[in-house]
């Protein structure tokens, strides 16, 4: 389990361990339910669901991370949060996070300032014993926790049933069966439970699975003929009712919506055109000669229609002219200024490499901007890559709030628009010069040129304070990518199990790595969910592949974030594992592109 | 793992042999009276001198923090021997204190045997002394044989066993109280078939609404779904208690949760009882107070199997 420490290009994490020999430790992650905890924490409602994991049973919370062996062991033997259950023995990321020697280690800057700029973020260690009354409560957990991954697995092939996707419900159903019966073995092994327990369990799964089966049962029974006949009647209604909402927006919007519904070309070709100052729809019919194939296509017809559906309602439901603009003192935002000066003054005070890169998280941070090392990491990552994806990104309201479209919001505020795009540039002129700086040390050319950004930041924040009549900081939509990772050798449906791990993410001026403690969503709070149609890739950033080969991510977004010109692109980078063992990296890329 | 450090410490400590806490003398006739040769030889006749003097109890603090323990019962225990042979009684006038509220005080005498004297004191969490203020009956015609002398062997202050006996006691069945209603708290398959049949009854309609050119019927289609919706958040809320599902009434979520946080305190106690009893045990293996160390040790395991 030891090797020794050699990060290569990313000198940056980990420098004061380097060249200690490492030892993977077992680290307890934190998954708060609902989602909102990840935006807007609280105590009363917030839950971490891995509280009382157990790294057997509930693998997705837990993580392996490689750790400096003295400092490992000194967890093991001395964190507040340690456990134990032989053989596994594991300590929390709150005993990590609050480990003073570690908080220097970047992504544990960039966790940090993040939480304080945005201040959201409670975390606190798990206390779970194991008396015979928390056993009772890991008992009565782990049943509630299998009913409930039981309907997780059916969920896919009850709406497959639903809207009569055959071929799809058919891969489904074999991985739904593979996915029971590892669900049974591990009620097998539960070691809390007597033998009449895991009878009595068994007997409940098994009768809920029937009840929640029942569509898809109807559907499979039907056959593929008559199946798809019904599946293209209602894809064609719906096709049409998309048409409807296209026709209802404003002239530039509808243009907008017929070349995003190009993407839907290769799966029926022409469905949604102009023809003659109208909007035309082509009707989808059933292909005789290849039904299999057809209802294949329509399976990435029907979901990238969905999205194009929900976007040309946010268009529908958007603040045209309705926006009633706000008096700036009653706006609330975020201290850009003051949070981006405080690492300034704290490095002008002791200078270090380590206070500049502090700084240089704290401008990348506040004002989005792409993360030097997380483009080196990433350029690495890209040249062993195996093949790049470009995602289809769409927009869609958030809780049904009306969106503040960025065109709206250049419209009411235009010198903030500028400001915004100065502020942009400034924050990538403070990055060059800070990494010249760590390059080449910290001249008094490179301090005074540097000198001369950060007295201009609070200048531009107070002016933009005091003309802003927009909300930018409420959140108002989602954007929803769908990444196809099926390569083109493949061929069409799978059921083999596939495992989609994330290797990197990179988002709202910061990067994410699986060797970083912090969770995906920790870091990164505006991520909504990673997932494919079996299941979600979080908390831990590793899931279940779909038989579809998709990977869709969904991002909150405020229109401050959603309309910052350095926040235009996310990147992505999975490897793809089959059941044999065989893995290919891709990169995945998504321009969000919006109005 | 970690546990069995902790023991091995102490094992270490005890092997290193701690010293046994010395013997007192508190009154020495030999040296505080005046000496006398008699034709039977030598006697001690008073005035004898006498100084008050005050002795503070042995105890062990270490995890008397919590508030468990400082709301807990001690024992003090002075264990003594005063041998003394004199024409006329004499005694020492003693206090044995601790803290506001516990005190004991009287006169303890001489025996023409040497042999071992027991009292006993029970008070709450303070440090325990003895005071010998006062000589009686070393006035007028007296006349003391040599060796009198008053040596207090052990004073000593512990956990009161029979009260930690019982608080362990109530810790353990706590716990199983805890047990029985988690057991009881719990959602039946019926219930989860309810939900099931929510779910598939709002996929239908939900499906419908794509499939209805009828405005009014579209209308009652999601008024339908709202309401089954709303309808369902009865019945499905956090579980609560560390649990990752939904499949629980507000009710169910909310008990679980209280019941989830009575452990981690329940458990929280237990631990920390368990490592003061632990330490306790291991420092009064020096000491000799006999049956109470059992009582002690048995309320120790009762716990330690708990955990």
């Amino acid at each position: 389990m030891r090797k020794m420490f050699l990060w290569g290009a990313i000198t940056l994490p980990w420098q004061l361990f380097a060249q200690q020999q490492m030892c993977e430790t077992t680290l307890q992650i934190s998954h708060y339910q609902p989602q909102s905890c990840y935006y807007q924490y609280q105590q009363a409602q917030c839950q971490d669901v891995c509280s009382s994991a157990d790294p057997e049973f509930n693998p997705a919370c837990f993580k392996q991370l490689a750790l400096p062996c003295s400092l490992s062991a000194e967890l093991l033997a001395t964190a507040p949060g340690r456990q134990q259950r032989y053989p596994y023995r594991w300590v929390h990321l709150a005993d990590l996070l609050a480990y003073p020697q570690l908080i220097s280690e970047l992504h544990l800057f960039q966790s940090a300032l993040y939480a304080e700029l945005y201040h959201e973020f409670v975390r606190a260690p798990a206390e779970v014993g194991f008396s015979p009354a928390s056993d009772e409560l890991k008992k009565e957990n782990f049943r509630l926790s299998a009913l409930t991954g039981l309907s997780a697995m059916t969920d896919p092939l009850r709406y497959a049933g639903l809207y009569r996707r055959y071929s799809l419900g058919k891969a489904l159903e074999s991985s739904f069966r593979n996915n029971l019966s590892y669900l049974k073995s591990q009620i097998e092994r539960y070691p809390y439970y007597q033998a009449a327990e895991r009878l009595q369990l068994n007997t409940e799964l098994d009768s809920l699975a029937n009840n929640q089966l029942k569509f898809w049962q109807l559907t499979a029974a039907a056959g593929l003929d008559v199946v798809l006949s019904s599946r293209i009647k209602q894809l064609n209604q719906r096709l049409e009712k998309f048409a409807e909402t296209v026709r209802k927006l404003s002239p530039a919007h509808q243009q907008w919506m017929l070349a995003k519904s190009a993407v839907l070309e290769p799966f029926h070709p022409a469905a949604i055109q102009s023809c003659n100052n109208a909007i035309c729809v082509s009707a989808i019919v059933k292909d005789r000669q290849d039904l299999p194939a057809q209802d294949g296509r329509l399976n990435q017809f029907e979901k990238l229609l969905t999205m194009l559906s929900n976007e040309a309602l946010v268009l529908l439901q958007a603040y045209n002219d309705n926006y009633q603009p706000k008096n700036p003192t009653e706006l609330t935002r975020p201290d850009f200024a003051g949070f981006v000066q405080k690492q300034w003054q704290s490095y002008l005070s002791a200078p270090s490499d380590t206070a500049l890169q502090r700084l240089g998280t704290a401008i990348n941070v506040a004002f989005n901007v792409q993360n030097v090392s997380g483009a080196e990491v990433f350029a690495r990552l890209a040249a062993s890559a195996d093949e790049s994806v470009q995602g289809f990104s769409t927009l869609a309201s958030y809780q049904q709030q009306p969106v503040l479209l960025c065109q709206q919001q250049r419209s009411i505020a235009p010198e903030l628009q500028q400001i915004q795009q100065q502020m942009h540039q400034l924050a990538e002129e403070g990055r060059s010069i800070i990494r010249l700086m760590l390059k080449q040390g910290h001249s008094a050319e490179l301090l005074s040129r540097l000198q001369v950004v950060m007295a201009r930041i609070p200048q531009l924040v107070a002016r933009s304070n005091a003309i802003a009549t927009v909300d930018q900081f409420n959140t108002d939509r989602t954007i929803h990518i769908s990444w196809d990772l099926q390569s083109a050798a493949a061929d069409s449906l799978s059921s083999a199990a596939t495992t989609v791990a994330i290797e990197y993410l990179e988002y709202d001026g910061m990067f994410w790595l699986p060797s970083m403690s912090a969770t995906v969503q920790q870091l990164i709070p505006t991520i909504a969910d990673i997932s494919t149609m079996q299941g979600s890739l979080l908390p831990a950033a590793i899931g279940p592949g779909s038989p579809m080969h998709e990977l869709d991510l969904v991002i909150r977004q405020t229109p401050y974030s959603g309309c910052q010109p350095g926040n235009k692109e996310l990147k992505l980078v999975v490897r793809i594992t089959d059941p044999t063992g065989d893995s290919r990296r891709k990169v995945l890329t998504a321009q969000l592109e919006q109005l | 793992m970690k546990k069995f450090m902790k023991i091995s410490v102490i094992s270490m400590l005890l092997s290193a042999g701690q010293v046994q806490a010395a013997a007192e003398e508190m009154f020495n006739a030999n040296l505080q009276c005046k000496l006398r040769q008699t034709s039977t030889g030598d006697v001690y006749a008073p005035p004898c001198q006498f100084n008050a003097r005050v002795k503070d109890a042995d105890a062990n603090h270490d995890y008397a923090s919590h508030s468990m323990i400082r709301a807990a019962l001690f024992k003090t225990q002075l264990d003594y021997d005063f041998v003394c042979d004199s024409i006329r009684p004499l005694s020492v006038g003693y206090i044995l204190k601790a803290g506001e509220h516990a005190q004991s005080n009287g006169r303890i005498a001489g025996s023409k045997q040497s042999g071992n004297n027991h009292l006993e004191l029970t008070h709450e969490l303070a440090t325990a002394n003895l005071t010998i203020d006062g000589l009686h009956g070393a006035a007028g015609f007296q006349a003391i044989k040599p060796g009198c002398r008053l040596v207090v062997t052990q004073l000593v202050s512990y956990p009161e066993p029979s009260y930690f006996n019982l608080l362990a006691n109530n810790l353990a069945s706590y716990n199983a109280q805890l047990q029985n209603l988690v057991r009881l708290t719990s959602t039946s398959t019926d219930y989860l078939q309810l939900i099931t049949s929510i779910d598939n009854a709002v996929a239908v309609l939900e499906m419908l609404q794509f499939d209805n050119e009828d405005e009014l019927l579209l209308a009652m289609l999601v008024a339908s779904i709202d309401q089954l919706k709303q309808t369902k958040q009865t019945l499905s809320n956090q579980c609560g208690g560390g649990s990752q599902s939904s499949y629980c009434s507000a009710e169910i979520g909310r008990l679980r949760d209280s019941l989830a946080a009575s452990i981690v305190s329940n458990e929280s106690n237990i631990r920390h009882l368990i490592a003061y009893l632990e330490n306790q045990i291991a420092w009064l293996n020096n000491h000799t107070i006999g049956r109470d160390l059992l009582v002690l040790r048995q309320a120790y395991s009762r716990l330690k199997t708990l955990l």
